[in-house]
């Protein structure tokens, strides 16, 4: 909770506390850790003059303005603290777990500006993680609250669903119900035999009240027919709708939702999430309407046959009610392992299979084989105990029901021979008929609802994906150029994937249309950043970028992203043939000779003709079936093919002999001729042709020129290419 | 190699290897071998020394040093586990630290708890927060209970 306006929302006591400073609190964060990191509360304040830390109603450190150098974040295990630069040295001022990251990473940005300018800067708020209802902490900052979230909301969403099928469901509604009519009317059948036909001798009724029963089973079951047939219908068509959904809110999320989700957990919610609430749906959904219904009909019936009976079948009610009940808890985590055991197993066996390269070039089969064994033992051990406890609930139940239906033969018996009888021998084969439709749901209902709570879960996770964040392809005001020159600009960019971690530390520079640049720079520099921010894969904290003299966040993304030929560091291809990738998503609409064209200026052509299937070679998964450095051509046959204005080689030819790269780019630049590019690559002398090089560092730009003038500025480029020199000259004494 | 020699101005920790000074941070290689081992003393990213155990620093830079990973590593050690339950997937841990009580949220727990030698577990919540136990086999069975109902 920060605020500029007023300090109302401060506590009371730390006003108090502050009151004989006589000075307007401008700003306070809360932290939730005290000055010795333990959970608990603390505060930093800034008045006019003064910035200030409160821990347990006490002024920890009290700083005037003109003490204060500078404030930074330190990224800590398990959160972080604001360190400040004081003219009495270096002072901690306060600790925060991850919760609050962003709100102090704000705070510093905030009071940084307050300590140059003396006035603050508009600010962000960002939500505590808390959920305000129930107090519990939040899944993340963005997220509602599980326990929180109501069911019905849940379920009207999963109805929602089922609007395109009115009509089937309708008709399922009406063909159940004419199912529980049914149903009920079969033991009536029996009554009337025992009553009419057996007890009175009146045979010639027999044939009747027989084939009623034959007509009226016959109907039941071609109600379950229809039932059956309009439940597939309906629930396999709502998840086949749900999937594709699904599939295609994936293909627009932004990359950001990826960064901390498996690819694997995603597949998960598309086909494991949306099968559990399929089966919901298939088989829980109508069991719940059925019998619901049916229990409804039957306690009237009962009722209407003999109360004093029917009170006594209640009896064992509670006893069915909380024994399902205490099953169940018992059941659930057990369902819960199982379930997380499943998901482990399966990223456990696709790790094994695509990871067997490495566990052979270690020979480590045994090792991964005992990992293996152990997984596997473990979910067995918990599908004994599920399935143990599953059958004892069953037969307990069962039980419990049966001492129910002993009690009604026992009076029921009593009544009948009684002197004044008040039912007959039918009304008691009747009433056992109600009693075991009764009671035979009545098990299921608990575990049902449960069940229930957990498809829901699988919906919510669906829904989850479904709701968040869309890239913002095209705002309003987004414009098609006419067409794209290539000129580049980066206006003062800055940029983290995660809030209060920096990747891109406020970046600007030029590109003219046509020339060639090189970013270099050591490992996790922040080179791809800046790509991914080029290509708009993640969009910049502030700052702008400009494609000849267009904010990229305005221009059309689909003209944005084909004005741009991406090789990316690793590239990926489709399980599809050579030709097919090369031209991938543009299948009839490019003339083979423009894939050949491409190859060629890749260097790419020789090789593939040297394949028997030469352009309909299969490359496999990923592309397993070729060389890293034939991956890497087919890549660039793929990014140029369009011939972009703008070309990016992100480490395009990492994987090329240095001959065959020198090939490519002067294959390339014949090909690209007058067309931007940015080319990143750690071998330096992939970029002798690049006209300019920008030397990156730590998220910045620490120097740019050329070769030679960064070479003579003796900087981190100089620095770099001694080392690149040293370590060439090495391979080549090796060599001889 | 000569031993680093540790001392502090303000908050801030020096080192002194022969007559050279320069702020450093001390770090651990990683955190499952627990506070006294691979310790790593880095200058700006770049390290100085990695030492075995904290035993090899001399008596006064063993007392900075435990000090400034006890600052950088905010991981309480959990006492007890007063209660765990699981709404919509998400495993609520409701603890007692050393630092404190604390309710916090794991989603998988495979991913997310590890084993830690020789027989403790490290939880990385929701937000990137962790806790750690360092014996399961001195924890009370009430605890014990509580977090096998959701692993
Ligand atoms: N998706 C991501 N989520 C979080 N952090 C990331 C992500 N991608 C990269 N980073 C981090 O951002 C920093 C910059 O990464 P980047 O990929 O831009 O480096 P680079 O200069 O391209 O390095 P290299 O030369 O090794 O390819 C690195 O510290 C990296 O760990
Ligand atoms: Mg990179």
């Amino acid at each position: 909770m920060s605020s500029t306006d007023n300090t109302i929302s401060l506590p009371e006591s730390i006003r108090t506390l502050l009151s004989d400073r006589n000075s307007n609190v401008l700003f306070y964060q809360e932290s939730d850790l005290s000055a010795e990191h333990n959970f608990g509360s603390s505060f930093l304040i800034a008045l006019d003059n003064k910035i200030l830390t409160v821990t347990d109603q006490k002024i920890v450190q009290e700083y005037s303005l003109d003490e204060l150098l500078n404030l930074k974040n330190d990224e800590l295990t398990g959160g972080g603290r604001i360190t400040a630069n004081t003219r009495y040295g270096i002072r901690h001022l306060i600790y925060y777990s991850n919760l609050y990251v962003p709100h102090f990473s704000e705070a510093v940005r905030v009071l940084s500006h307050f300590l140059e300018n003396n006035r603050l800067p508009p600010h962000e708020n960002f939500k505590t993680g808390y959920c305000p209802k129930c107090n519990y902490p939040l899944p993340d900052r963005e997220s509602c609250c599980p326990r929180c979230i109501p069911k019905m909301k849940i379920l009207s969403r999963i109805l929602s669903l089922m609007k395109p099928y009115k009509i089937s469901v309708f008709l399922l509604s009406l063909v159940s119900a004419i199912g529980v009519a049914l149903q009920v009317l079969l033991p009536w059948f029996t009554k009337m035999i025992v009553d009419e036909v057996i007890n009175s001798n009146h045979t010639d009724k027999l044939f009747i009240y027989t084939s009623g029963m034959i007509a009226v089973g016959t109907l039941y079951f071609i109600a379950r027919l229809i039932n059956i047939r309009l439940t597939a219908l309906i629930s396999a068509r709502i998840v086949c709708d749900l999937r594709n959904t699904l599939h295609s809110v994936v293909q627009f999320l932004q990359l950001r939702f990826f960064n901390r989700r498996q690819p694997g957990e995603i597949t998960g919610r598309i086909m494991h999430d949306t099968g559990e609430l399929l089966q919901f749906l298939v088989e829980g959904m109508p069991f719940l309407l059925i019998n619901t219904f049916s229990f409804v009909v039957i306690s009237i019936l009962l009722f209407k046959i003999n109360w004093f009976l029917t009170l006594l079948v209640f009896i064992p009610v509670p006893l069915l009610v909380t024994g399902s009940a205490w099953f169940w808890r018992n059941l659930h985590p057990l369902f819960l392992r199982e379930g997380s055991l499943i998901g482990h197993m399966h990223s456990f066996l696709n790790e094994s299979f695509q990871g067997l390269r490495v566990v052979k070039a270690l020979s480590k089969e045994h090792h991964r084989i005992d990992q293996f064994i152990d997984i596997n033992r473990n979910l067995s051990e918990t599908q004994i105990k599920t399935q143990t406890i599953f059958g004892c609930f069953n037969e307990s139940m069962f039980f419990i029901m049966s001492c129910g239906v002993t009690l009604v033969w026992y009076y029921a018996a009593n009544m009948i021979t009684s002197i004044s009888p008040q039912m007959t021998l039918g009304d008691l084969f009747a009433f056992i008929g109600y009693v075991w439709l009764f009671y035979g749901p009545l098990q299921w209902f608990s575990v049902i609802l449960n069940w229930m709570t957990h498809a829901f879960s699988g919906a919510e996770r669906i829904f989850e994906i479904i709701d968040s964040s869309q890239e913002l392809r095209d705002p309003a005001d987004a414009v098609e150029l006419p067409s794209i020159n290539g000129d580049i600009e980066f206006n003062n960019i800055h940029f983290s994937y995660e809030r209060g971690k920096e990747t891109i530390k406020g970046i600007s520079f030029k590109i003219k249309a046509g020339e060639i640049i090189g970013l270099v720079g050591r490992s996790g520099a922040g080179k791809s950043t800046i790509i991914n921010l080029l290509t708009r894969f993640f969009d910049p904290d502030s700052g702008e970028i400009l494609i000849d003299n267009h904010a990229i966040s305005r221009i059309k993304l689909m003209q944005l992203r084909q004005s741009i030929g991406l090789v990316q560091q690793e590239p990926f291809l489709f399980n599809a043939t050579i030709a097919e990738n090369i031209a991938w998503g543009f299948g009839d609409q490019i003339a083979f000779r423009q894939i050949v064209e491409a190859a060629r200026a890749a260097n790419a052509h020789e090789f593939i003709i040297r394949k028997p299937d030469g352009y309909d070679t299969l490359v496999g998964d990923g592309g397993i079936t070729l060389s890293g450095g034939e991956r890497q051509r087919i890549a660039i046959a793929r990014a140029i093919i369009l011939n972009p204005p703008i070309l990016i080689l992100d480490e395009a030819t990492s994987s090329v002999d240095n001959k065959t790269e020198q090939q490519i780019q002067e294959a390339i630049h014949l090909f690209m001729k007058g067309r931007t590019t940015i080319a990143i690559a750690h071998r330096l002398s992939t970029l002798r042709c690049a006209d300019r090089l920008v030397v990156i560092d730590n998220g910045t730009i620490v120097e740019q020129g050329t070769h030679e003038e960064l070479i003579s500025r003796k900087g981190l480029y100089a620095e770099m290419a001694d080392s690149y020199t040293k370590a060439n000259n090495l391979q080549t004494i090796s060599w001889n | 190699m000569h031993k680093p020699v540790l001392f502090k101005k303000g908050d801030q920790l020096f080192a002194r290897v022969m007559e050279d000074e320069s702020p450093v941070t001390v770090v651990l290689a990683r955190f499952s071998m627990g506070f006294r081992s691979e310790i790593v003393i880095l200058h700006q990213e770049r390290e100085i020394a990695l030492l075995d155990g904290i035993h090899e620093l001399d008596e006064i830079s063993q007392k900075f040093a435990m000090e400034e990973l006890r600052n950088n590593y905010l991981i309480p050690r959990i006492r007890k586990i007063n209660k765990a339950e699981v709404y919509l997937g998400n495993r609520y841990i409701h603890a007692e630290t050393e630092s404190g009580k604390r309710c916090f949220i794991v989603k998988n727990p495979f991913v997310s708890i590890r084993h830690i030698d020789p027989d403790g577990l490290l939880f990385r919540d929701t937000i990137g927060n962790m806790y750690y136990i360092d014996s399961m086999a001195t924890m009370d069975k009430y605890s014990r209970k509580q977090l096998n109902k959701i692993q």
